[in-house]
């Protein structure tokens, strides 16, 4: 039996850490951190925002990343290859990737992954507030990098 | 609801967080501005196609799964053990004065856990196998060769021993073979009078604490509750 959440887990910590192995390794890490604090799952509240928040705090705990100085790592060529490699792809993520993480954070979470902006403000514990001011941010900014022309689909 | 409002509700709009009377005034300026109507279409349009780049990939984990069942299984096998040695505290809260018997959890949980690891699973340990080696070690405890010879249970024979801690105590560890059973047998000198606590089952293995008015000693086995019991009263009648 699968795992459940392990496919959108990895993706998101592929996208966070740009270095399939550290993504794999964090995801490892996740879910028995998840198993181990189960007990503290509330179980009428949403287990999919608890297992990215877990993932989440692993990730910033290991200290891959200071908050107040995002550095934008280049994608790997490790993810490039796996992604689907249409040109359309590789555009959003090569846009993707130049963002400031916390933007490109609050993007996956909100949009590819789904979450409600008050679930990614508990995902990434920031205020509510922030998480809207920084996906407004990150949309617009996803925008200018994207070639206008391949904008209508 | 103006202009700035909706730039600003967007997101909570485009998350479906809207409702009742915000999300009617929400759209009825859409209705009636065109430049936020079609700020709003460039956003979803965006948001589609970071959909459709990114969310369309669902990465390939069947091996990382199979490395997080494979820790998940080693750590519930330690809380099982933990669990076990716990319950087996309540077991013998009312016992004896003697370290055996006051410090039970933590010594069957040791002396389980050194069985398993040393003895079944053979991980490396530096053993003494010679047996004038064996009764040297055994002299330290105040164990006669003669007894280290007729500790183990009958028809069994003297595979090694060493010294380890259960816990942070030092003991005598010696193993016996009898058939392709292994039988471990800690031994400590004691001078607290004697006792036998009935056997426990922890993990895998019976544990069964005892102690003559000279040493205690714990017998680990994996064999039924009533051997246990006996190899433990046998190596009692030798100490």
């Amino acid at each position: 039996m699968a795992i459940p959440q392990s496919g959108s887990l990895l993706r998101f910590a592929c996208r966070l850490t740009n270095d399939r192995s550290a993504a794999e390794d964090l995801v490892q890490e996740t879910l028995l951190q998840a198993w181990r604090s189960f007990h503290q799952f509330e179980p009428e509240s949403n287990i999919r925002a608890w297992l990215f928040r877990i993932l989440v705090n692993t990730f910033y705990g290991q200290g891959r990343r200071s908050r107040l100085a995002p550095v934008i790592v280049p994608l790997s060529a490790g993810i490039r290859s796996r992604a689907v490699s249409t040109d359309e792809t590789l555009e959003v993520l090569d846009a993707l990737d130049r963002l400031p993480s916390e933007q490109r954070e609050v993007l996956l979470l909100g949009v590819v992954e789904g979450f409600t902006c008050s679930e990614v403000s508990k995902i990434l514990s920031v205020p509510i507030g922030t998480v809207m001011s920084r996906l407004s941010r990150g949309r617009r900014a996803l925008r200018e990098k994207l070639n206008p022309v391949s904008m209508a689909i | 609801m103006n202009c700035v409002d909706i730039s600003e509700q967007a997101p909570l709009y485009l998350a479906h967080e809207l409702s009742g009377p915000d999300l009617r005034a929400f759209e009825t300026h859409l209705d009636r501005c065109r430049s936020c109507a079609e700020e709003i279409e460039l956003q979803v349009s965006i948001d589609a196609r970071l959909r459709a780049s990114i969310g369309s990939e669902i990465p390939e984990t069947a091996d990382l799964e199979t490395v997080v069942r494979r820790q998940i299984r080693m750590v519930s096998r330690a809380r099982r053990r933990r669990f076990l040695a716990a319950a087996a505290a309540v077991v013998f809260s009312v016992a004896g004065s003697a370290w055996w018997f006051t410090r039970t959890p933590r010594i069957y949980a040791d002396a389980a856990r050194d069985h398993q690891a040393e003895v079944v699973e053979h991980q490396p340990r530096r053993w003494r196998s010679e047996l004038a080696d064996v009764n040297a070690l055994a002299s330290r405890f105040g164990l006669p060769a003669s007894a280290v010879a007729a500790l183990g249970p009958a028809g069994s024979t003297l595979v090694h021993a060493k010294i380890c801690r259960l816990d942070g105590l030092q003991v005598l560890h010696l193993v016996y073979k009898s058939g392709t059973r292994e039988i471990s047998l800690f031994v400590r000198r004691n001078d607290a009078g004697a006792a036998t606590n009935a056997p426990v089952l922890v993990g895998h293995d019976y544990v069964d604490a005892f102690r003559t008015p000279r040493f205690s000693a714990i017998v680990v086995a994996a064999a039924s509750r009533t051997d246990c019991l006996s190899f433990a009263q046998a190596a009692a009648a030798v100490l």
